[in-house]
């Protein structure tokens, strides 16, 4: 078990945002939340990441209490995530977003080897490293923050909806990278809007809905679950994205 | 006697230009005006006057008294403005706070000090070195090439050191930073640091140069050092340089052709008719929007 969070509740002022939230990740998983706008999803990695901090129960990082923990401190630890938006730096170049995800590396040698080893997985970086990242296109900006993500050499990956408005082509590169960066040995905690391509990347989901978990369990049977059929997965896909879930389905069986 | 003139502007100048690196710092940083920046001015000057009257010798006197500052600014943040950070209040509330800072310890180095002026000891003997006729002492070209080589080193540090790039990223996302594993309270106070530093640096070369100290000697210059970094841009370092020294060369100019009772209002003057053209000031870039 990599990550346990036990009994959580957050709050902003007088709103309640998650109400007693149990979710567990072991090691080598990939965990998808998935729910509706508004439940709570990015308050729950927020609240895991140090950004939110909890009102009620703990979180526990490799059995260690890290609840009170402060965000940069958990990337010590070995927690990296990538916000909504990417949460880029718009006025550094790619190169310096990319070296200020190995802040808490001192060794050189080790900052130049991930770099090289991030310049590798996502060549379109490589080759525009001199350029400021708030001019790159929306599929390049999750590259780059999901490589600079990389570069602290986390243990834990929390990803808050990296398919968001990215073309279907894209949503299947960054998909096939998370399954990439999975198979290395990283345990990844995955929002994402689209049910299908949620629970088709997945080991397990988790449905949230109104800061509660109401669902939760491997996603292959949650494929074929009623409730999670009729509230998420009516949705019409377009081909390339059955394409791309087909695939992930095929690879998880 | 112009050449007179543009070599006293340039002195001035170049001290404002080293006060306003103080506002830009942390103005690049935390988009905040820190008014209490005169007061620490002040302060500088009033430490190295008291440590050398604990007879700890003039050198190791200024490195205390420029560090003490330092430590000072570390503390004004974190007393009065990380509180206010931590609420999300407005950056309007920082701002007052920075001015009612500014009195506080004005008000202190006067209950300790005295309101009246004090002698600053010299750094060096003062000597003139003749340009053609006109002459500039050396404590001028003292400040002139100290300020160019502080802009120098933070410039070197801002662009191209680990923390000077975790600085720019706390500019651009606070909460984005700290997921990047950054300490940003860190950061933030170090940025305070700095600015405590260069504003003890700055007095005690104007200091050494009048040779006189007291509380509010901060007011005026930190008024007009702050125009200096709005008019060349806040937030850019080379743009406290140029609007310094245009600050400084049109004082001393018109103080020869005005008469010197107007050279207060003429730097003013300078300063709105700049923001009038380019309200981001000479260097300033329009914010660019978070992606």
């Amino acid at each position: 078990m990599i990550l346990e969070v036990k009994d959580v509740y957050t709050s902003y002022g007088h709103i309640h945002a998650l109400r007693g939230v149990d979710l567990v990740i072991n090691e080598g998983e990939i965990i998808s939340l998935i729910g509706a706008n508004g439940a709570g999803k990015s308050t729950l990695l927020g609240s895991i990441a140090g950004i939110h901090p909890t009102r009620k129960g703990d979180i526990f990082y490799n059995g260690e209490k890290i609840t009170k923990n402060r965000p940069h401190q958990l990337v010590k630890k070995g927690i990296s995530m990538v916000v909504e938006g990417r949460g880029i730096f718009p006025r550094l170049s790619v190169e310096e977003n990319i070296r200020i995800g190995a802040y808490i590396i001192n060794n050189r040698q080790v900052v130049h080897n991930t770099m090289d080893k991030i310049y590798t997985l996502f060549p379109r970086l490589s080759e525009r490293k001199h350029q400021q990242a708030g001019t790159l296109s929306g599929g390049e900006q999750q590259m780059l923050a999901i490589g600079r993500a990389l570069m602290s050499q986390p243990k834990l990956l929390l990803l808050d909806e990296p398919s968001l408005g990215l073309a279907p082509k894209l949503v299947k590169i960054i998909f096939e990278m998370i399954q990439t960066i999975n198979k290395e040995g990283i345990s990844i905690l995955l929002i994402e809007q689209n049910a299908n391509l949620a629970l088709s990347i997945s080991d397990r989901t988790y449905v949230l809905e109104n800061g509660e978990i109401t669902l939760s369990g491997a996603s292959k049977d949650l494929r074929h679950h009623e409730g999670i059929k009729k509230a998420y997965l009516g949705e019409v896909l377009d081909n390339t994205s059955q394409e791309v879930i087909q695939s992930f389905q095929a690879s998880n069986l | 006697m112009m050449l007179q003139q543009l070599l006293n502007g340039m002195a001035l100048g170049m001290a404002y230009a080293l006060i306003a690196v103080g506002y830009t710092l942390v103005f690049g940083i935390l988009r905040l005006v820190n008014f209490s920046h005169g007061a620490v001015y002040a302060f500088g000057a009033h430490m190295v006057v008291f440590f050398i009257g604990m007879n700890f010798g003039l050198l190791p006197a200024v490195v205390f008294g420029i560090l003490l500052s330092g430590l000072l600014g570390v503390l004004i943040d974190k007393i009065a403005l990380n509180p206010l950070r931590k609420k999300k209040s407005p950056n309007i509330s920082a701002l007052i706070t920075t001015i009612g800072v500014s009195y506080i310890i004005q008000n202190l180095l006067v209950l300790g000090f005295g309101s009246g002026r004090k002698s600053f000891p010299k750094l060096i003997e003062t000597r003139s070195i003749m340009i053609g006729d006109a002459q500039i002492t050396n404590i001028q070209l003292l400040m002139l090439v100290v300020s160019v080589v502080l802009f120098l080193s933070l410039t070197v540090l801002v662009k191209y050191t680990k923390i000077g790039l975790a600085m720019r990223a706390v500019e651009q996302h606070e909460t984005n930073a700290a997921l990047m594993g950054i300490p940003t309270s860190f950061i933030i106070s170090f940025t305070f640091f700095l600015g405590g530093l260069t504003a003890a640096i700055a007095s005690v070369l104007i200091g050494s140069h009048y040779e006189i100290v007291y509380p509010t000697m901060g007011m005026m210059i930190g008024l007009k050092a702050f125009s200096a970094a709005v008019l060349g841009g806040i937030g850019v370092f080379y743009g406290s340089i140029v609007g310094g020294l245009l600050i400084g060369l049109t004082e001393a100019l018109a103080a020869t052709w005005f008469g010197a009772e107007y050279r207060d209002s003429v730097a003013f003057i300078v300063l709105i008719l700049v923001l009038i053209l380019r309200p981001m000031g000479l260097f300033g870039k329009k914010g660019l929007n978070k992606v």
